[in-house]
């Protein structure tokens, strides 16, 4: 093995951090985002970022049960900050 | 058709010497987003774009960029963000202290040996305790293990056994108290018994330059040993057993009781070495594989501070090694920085939390720098968290909300507990009568507590924001603990992941 679980999920994460990022400097080139567009955008990318890492790494641990209930408490929350975003940006 | 069908006449263009606000203002009034620059010594042509940085110079600014913050990494390698955003957690958690962190009683008398529930139990100064324990070492000896299911099978018992019998051969069993035997030898030989007897004391002191270089050396030393954690403090009388006991000795007609004025010599420091548990191993619990991991520790512990205690002597200065005997091991790991004192009665360490066990090194050796107590909340935790009480089958830890200067429990007559320190007090009747019914020992208090977790990115982040957070969050992050899945005992599953094969690789590959 060359590289652990842990390794290749960072290098990961940070790919999509920078994907993410990218993404919503692009969407603000298209037409302006305001300062909720930017503040559900970032938080929601955080928090998506956060969920991963965290089901991820507890399923690495061998705690599913933390996986799963990493999905409910932050991925929830990650998901209505979506929503948010697109409310503020269409 | 040719180039001037296409090309444009009267073209707009300016001179080198013209300002940018003309240019900018001619650009304007032409709606042209280009203008030609003609110099006068050659007849060559240098468009003046409307972008306020050409490629160019966006390269050239990426090259200066990029040549600065190669020299920054350099220059500065210890400013990495990691090591920035460490420091600063830790400052904000982790409080270094002069004095013992916790109250101690201006009457409190160091513990006696003979009051330690081992002692009671294998000395039979108490007819019900040495019940218990004729029953738990009947659970723990019997040849051929009958099959009393997962957990309870012959293959438990035997990893048991494995994990023991170097602490066991080496010590003659260092882990119920019994001190001086075996590898733990009190003696200070000034003369090797042959060629290849390493355990000397050379007659020669070795003299380190300065206290940092000498702490520095020991650690290191310890860690090359095995051992996980290392703190050093001074010899304190107020933490060690007064008098010593050694139960072996009843056992055989003589007096038990060891005097300090026995001691080879005069100890000054004490070197603690702490040994983190396998988080698996521990998940078990009580099963006979948390014991085999408890005891795999035991095993650890005996062979490193036997070795240290051989480097001491080599540097010419006396040491006796010490597992669970001579002296009470928390509050010098207490001392020595490695943690808090916890509700369970053990130590809580920052890394490994209650899965730690505690060996010590005692010497006469002084010139060393002496580590300080740290706390980083453990105490404020355990006040509303009581995990371990819910855990504990034998109903043995307090579930009072707050310390106590002496046991509340109904066995306190018979002493197991010191009293005249401010803490939670364990009914050691309790859990060593569990122990006996178990046929083996416990470990569910080590297993349900939150601190216990493994060596991942997200605990020790919720281990800093637990200690930052008021009170009131702790009882909230006890439940998320629960209901996130983590602190499970008398779980099967747990025992068929700690034998399972799958997620590991023994070959290296």
């Amino acid at each position: 093995m060359i590289f652990n679980g842990i390794e290749i999920l960072f290098f990961i994460l940070g790919a999509l951090s920078t994907a993410g990022v990218i993404g919503l400097v692009y969407l603000h080139g298209r037409k302006p985002l305001n300062w909720k567009g930017w503040l559900s955008g970032i938080f929601g990318l955080f928090i998506t970022v956060f969920t991963i890492a965290w089901s991820v790494s507890t399923i690495l641990e061998g705690e599913p049960q933390a996986a799963s209930m990493g999905l409910i408490f932050f991925g929830i929350p990650a998901v209505l900050l979506g929503f948010l975003f697109r409310k503020f940006y269409v | 058709m040719r180039v001037r069908d296409f090309m444009s006449t009267n073209v707009v263009s300016v001179d080198e010497k013209t300002s940018i606000d003309n240019a900018r203002k001619i650009m304007e009034a032409h709606k042209i987003r280009r203008l030609p620059v003609m110099k006068k010594r050659k007849n060559d042509v240098s468009p003046v774009t409307d972008k306020k940085v050409s490629r160019r110079d966006a390269l050239k600014l990426g090259i200066i960029g990029a040549v600065a913050g190669s020299i920054a990494v350099l220059k500065y390698p210890s400013v990495a963000a990691e090591k920035k955003i460490d420091e600063s957690a830790r400052k904000m958690t982790v409080v270094e202290h002069d004095d013992f962190p916790n109250k101690i009683s201006k009457d409190y008398k160091p513990f006696n040996q003979l009051n330690l529930i081992f002692t009671q139990g294998f000395m039979r100064t108490n007819p019900d305790i040495a019940k218990i324990a004729g029953k738990y070492m009947q659970g723990l000896n019997q040849p051929g293990y009958p099959d009393m299911g997962v957990g309870y099978r012959q293959l438990d018992h035997a990893i048991r056994k494995g994990s023991e019998s170097l602490m066991t051969y080496t010590t003659h069993y260092a882990a119920a108290g019994i001190p001086g035997h075996g590898i733990q030898s009190w003696e200070q030989k000034k003369k090797p018994k042959n060629m290849f007897d390493p355990i000397v004391v050379a007659p020669k002191k070795y003299k380190f330059k300065t206290r940092e270089e000498a702490s520095a050396a020991i650690k290191r030393a310890a860690s090359l040993y095995g051992a996980d954690l290392i703190g050093i403090t001074r010899n304190d009388p107020r933490w060690n057993y007064t008098p010593i006991t050694d139960f072996t000795r009843a056992m055989e007609g003589k007096n038990p009781v060891i005097n300090w004025s026995d001691f080879p010599f005069e100890p000054k420091t004490v070197i603690v070495l702490g040994f983190g548990m396998d988080y698996e191993g521990m998940a078990t619990a009580p099963a006979l594989t948390e014991e085999a991991t408890t005891m795999e520790c035991y095993s650890r512990m005996s062979k490193t501070a036997f070795q240290l205690s051989v480097f001491l002597k080599n540097l010419g200065y006396q040491s006796v090694p010490c597992n669970n005997d001579t002296a009470l091991s928390v509050p010098y790991a207490v001392a020595a920085g490695l943690g808090e004192l916890s509700r369970i009665s053990i130590l809580i360490n920052y890394k490994y939390g209650p899965r730690v066990r505690l060996a010590k090194v005692f010497t006469d050796f002084d010139f060393v720098e002496y580590d300080k107590p740290k706390t980083f909340g453990v105490h404020e935790f355990c006040k509303r968290c009581k995990r371990c009480a819910d855990a504990c089958p034998a109903d043995a830890i307090p579930f009072d909300d707050e310390p106590t200067w002496e046991p509340t429990h109904e066995h306190a007559h018979l002493k197991t507990g010191n009293p005249g320190v401010y803490k939670w007090y364990l009914d050691g009747y309790k859990c060593f009568k569990f122990w006996s019914e178990n046929h083996g020992d416990c470990g569910c208090c080590i297993a349900a507590c939150p601190y216990n977790k493994p060596d991942f990115w997200q605990h020790r982040l919720f281990d800093r924001i637990n200690a930052a957070l008021p009170g009131p969050f702790h009882t909230v992050m006890k439940e998320l603990d629960r209901i996130f899945g983590y602190g499970n005992t008398a779980d099967k599953k747990a025992v068929h992941r700690f034998w399972s094969a799958k997620g590991r690789s023994y070959d290296g590959f």
